[in-house]
């Protein structure tokens, strides 16, 4: 029999609405409120052995109590599902269950479902740490939210990996999996077109990725007094490759000393699998400018070249690395008091 | 579709008997006299009409003499031999065979193709590299079906690990069966093997030419026994038109062209530079008119799949039936700057245009960088009034929980996806390897080891044999979890 806890707010363990907001944490035994809709679709397939409740106020604001209190239960209970909610367009609800489910998930390896209104933050949030259920904006839509986040719960609990988002009817997650479709690229394309020439229903396979937009920061007050560095993902390292900096698809960044008034010929070699690389090897400093930026110091137009170059490889990288390298980086310039970069790509 | 007056074929290889001094003449006539000694009547002339004559391989034997009997192709090893080692440059040569199912794993490839030969004496297949580059995709070619010639080499004479960049040789393998094999090309083709060894301390570029014109020659030499026997099957090729009702349909082949080692051939020549994109009639892939000299196995379109080209093959399939399949415009990405990619896009967009297209179908050769040219060119497409579906591979990590893609127009909202390239799977070991001893791959998951390729290993799609390509052509996608 799977073994279910269910997580639900003040309101929803019918003790009370904003009034009681701040109560502690507290549990039952056996299913209350939205769980006794969930026990009877689970029939004896499985059964709620307990219910956590929690005040919206007291489980975010005391967000660590909360979550270690709510861990102790679903420790000694050891439960192969956890339901939370359905929170509907509750933010507070809605954060809570999501929290709840993350930490159970990383501490025990518990997956869990939660019912979130269209609006809820807990999306967000929330929805790569557990399988969100879409619901109605307010708890009058109850009775439509228990199938699915029961079936969902059931499938789990036997130790199932649930199918795709838009398969299983639970909010997509963010994670892209590869599946066999039986139906090669081209075929699949060849209909969508034909669909949409014809005004039929299409559905593309990759919805639009928006990206982020950086900002620029306040221009330099003084360039003259401001230190400059090189960074570069034209993959110039030493010559050797010391730290084995990869070619293709790499994961990581260095810094390299300069020192001198140019990048040496022959000290140098290329770790890039993205352009023809010949010249930069035999003249570095047309990747890294060090040579131009040592002129521009000595002729006092910036204050100081930096005396180093942050090096990484672009060539077929994934933009969440490259996000976490440009962080590092900045945070490495940082500390060596580099006021700009000067950025040279392929 | 059938081909009125048709004079009947002269076998090449009696032409080559016969004739040995004025093959060159032939192939040297410019391609409007080709056309005036051509039977077919004008308007035929223009739109290209192929015959494709399949014999059906089912086994190959390596033999004292070529033949094809009941479906088994022979082999004369010996002839091969000769042809292959009378370029200097190659000091070994040696055949193997491999099966679909079995338990091999081709490594050190560097192309595939399929051997055909056009039996009429007006042009040849792989025009510019077999004779001059007179026009092909007419006529009639003869294939040998379920088969493909893999060129490998003992040792890969491409400058790896020393920090060349693009022009570095990747290790892309062939699994002929297992999980891998539903990932990379050639895989489900009778593979004949040229396993050659270079004279070493060859130029790139010496090693390169060598290798190209050998995989060439061979299949050319290899198709010779269609050349005296009956086809077991017939497929007329004609795009245009059919019926005014249908829509059209035209498909964009975005190739991979960065300079020598990561190269694609138009009728022989390089499409880097100021190369323009251009329309090509599909029937002219069938026949040769692109050869792959990219040696980013994983992420090439090699020969092979380019003769045997799916999206073509897919939208002949319904032409005439579901839509008009009006012809194939030849890009290529990378381009240096944004300028030059919204240029080629736009050229792409008018001559699809020009071919009255409603709609487009793309493919990529490339990644990171050529994604850009290739948003460039949907979002001309799309801008022209033309529906533009692209086919993707998608980045996304192992968890496939990071962005799928670099650059993304907001015009592209009907996208295949291909399969995310970095997921991993575990590939088991196998029996017999082909082609070398140890194979090194450059990328992250096992930077720059070299290893056995018997033994089994986690693998992502840069490690096979046009890998990018084959999770889309075997049906692989992304699905959100």
């Amino acid at each position: 029999m799977i073994k279910v806890i269910h997580y639900m707010n003040q309101f929803g363990a019918g003790f009370g609405s904003e009034d009681k907001a701040d109560m502690a944490l507290g549990s039952f035994d056996g299913p209350k409120g939205a769980g006794i809709a969930f026990q009877g679709f689970f029939g004896d397939r499985a059964v709620i052995v307990k219910t956590i409740y929690a005040g919206d106020n007291y489980a975010n604001e005391f967000k660590e109590d909360f979550l270690n209190e709510a861990m102790e239960i679903i420790r000694a209970v050891k439960p192969d599902v956890l339901l939370a909610g359905p929170a509907f367009n509750s933010g507070r609800y809605g954060l809570a269950c999501g929290s709840l489910l993350k930490r159970a998930k990383e501490e025990f390896g518990v997956p869990g479902v939660a019912g979130f209104g269209p609006d809820n933050p807990g999306i967000a949030e929330y929805k790569k740490d557990c399988y969100g259920i879409l619901t109605g904006a307010a708890a009058n839509s109850m009775r439509q939210a228990i199938a699915p986040m029961a079936g969902l719960a059931l499938k789990l609990g036997g130790g199932e990996t649930p199918g795709p988002a838009r398969q299983e009817g639970y909010i997509p997650r963010g994670i892209r999996l590869n599946v066999y479709t039986g139906k090669s690229s081209a075929v699949r394309a060849t209909e969508m077109a034909l669909a949409r020439v014809a005004g039929q229903k299409w559905e593309t396979e990759l919805p639009r990725v928006v990206y982020d937009k950086v900002a620029p920061p306040a221009p330099l007050a003084d360039l003259s007094k401001a230190t400059i560095a090189l960074v570069s993902e034209g993959g110039v390292v030493p010559l050797g490759n010391p730290d084995h900096m990869e070619t293709n698809n790499s994961t990581k960044w260095r810094p390299y000393a300069l020192s001198g008034d140019e990048l040496t010929p022959g000290a140098f070699e290329v770790r890039h699998g993205g352009y023809l690389t010949q010249d930069v090897t035999k003249c570095p400093d047309r990747m890294v400018p060090y040579d131009a930026l040592r002129t521009l110091e000595k002729q006092g137009i910036i204050g100081k070249a930096h005396p180093e170059m942050l090096s990484a490889s672009g060539s077929m990288a994934n933009l969440s690395t490259m996000q976490r390298l440009g962080r590092e980086m900045g945070i490495y310039l940082k500390q060596k008091a580099v006021d700009a970069v000067l950025l040279t790509a392929t | 579709m059938t081909t009125p007056g048709r004079r009947p074929p002269t076998p090449l290889r009696l032409l080559r008997a016969a004739h040995p001094d004025k093959l060159h003449a032939w192939h040297g006539s410019c391609s409007h006299l080709t056309y005036l000694e051509h039977p077919l009547n004008k308007e035929e002339m223009i739109v290209m009409n192929l015959t494709m004559a399949s014999y059906h391989v089912i086994r190959v034997e390596e033999a004292g003499k070529a033949g094809l009997e009941k479906g088994v192709l022979y082999l004369n090893t010996k002839d091969l031999q000769g042809l292959v080692l009378s370029d200097d440059r190659i000091t070994d040569m040696h055949l193997e065979i491999a099966y679909p199912g079995e338990e091999t794993r081709i490594v050190h490839i560097l192309d595939a193709m399929e051997p055909r030969i056009k039996p009429e004496q007006q042009a040849r297949c792989f025009p510019g590299f077999l004779g001059l580059p007179t026009t092909v995709g007419a006529g009639r070619t003869n294939r040998l079906a379920g088969t493909a010639v893999i060129a490998t080499a003992a040792t890969v004479l491409l400058p790896s690990g020393q920090g060349t960049g693009v022009q570095e040789f990747n290790e892309g393998v062939i699994d002929m069966s297992g999980p891998g094999q539903s990932r990379c090309a050639c895989s489900d083709t009778i593979n004949i093997c040229l396993c050659m060894t270079f004279r070493e301390n060859l130029s790139t570029l010496d090693f390169d030419e060598a290798a190209r014109m050998a995989l060439i020659k061979v299949s050319d030499r290899i198709a010779e026994v269609t050349l005296d026997r009956q086809p077991d099957e017939e497929t007329v090729y004609k795009t245009g038109v059919i019926d005014p009702d249908l829509p059209n349909v035209a498909y964009i082949n975005q190739v991979q062209s960065q300079g020598h080692i990561c190269r694609t051939f138009l009728y022989a020549m390089p499409m880097e530079g100021f190369f323009t994109p251009t329309i090509l009639d599909p029937t002219e892939l069938f026949d040769g008119a692109v050869v792959s000299g990219n040696y980013r196995n994983h992420l090439r379109t090699c020969t092979w799949l380019q003769q045997n080209n799916p999206y073509v093959l897919e939208l002949f399939r319904r032409h005439g039936k579901e839509c008009n399949f009006v012809g194939q415009v030849v890009s290529r990405g990378h381009y240096d700057d944004l300028g030059t990619k919204i240029r080629s896009g736009n050229f792409v967009a008018k001559l699809a245009a020009h071919l009255k297209a409603h709609a487009a179908v793309l493919s990529l050769e490339g990644t990171g960088n050529s994604n850009v040219d290739y948003m460039a060119t949907v979002k001309a497409l799309e801008n022209s009034g033309i529906v533009a579906v692209p086919v993707v591979h998608e980045f996304g990590g192992p968890g496939g929980d990071e962005e799928p893609l670099f650059d993304f127009a907001e015009e592209a909202v009907s996208v295949v996806s291909g399969g995310g390239i970095d997921r991993r799977i575990e590939l088991p070991p196998m029996k017999r390897v082909i082609g070398g001893d140890s194979i090194r791959f450059t990328n992250s998951t096992s930077y720059n080891k070299s290893f056995d390729p018997h033994q089994p290993y986690t693998a992502i799609a840069h490690f096979f044999f046009c890998g990018f390509r084959s999770l889309q052509n075997h049906g692989w996608r992304c699905e959100e979890y």
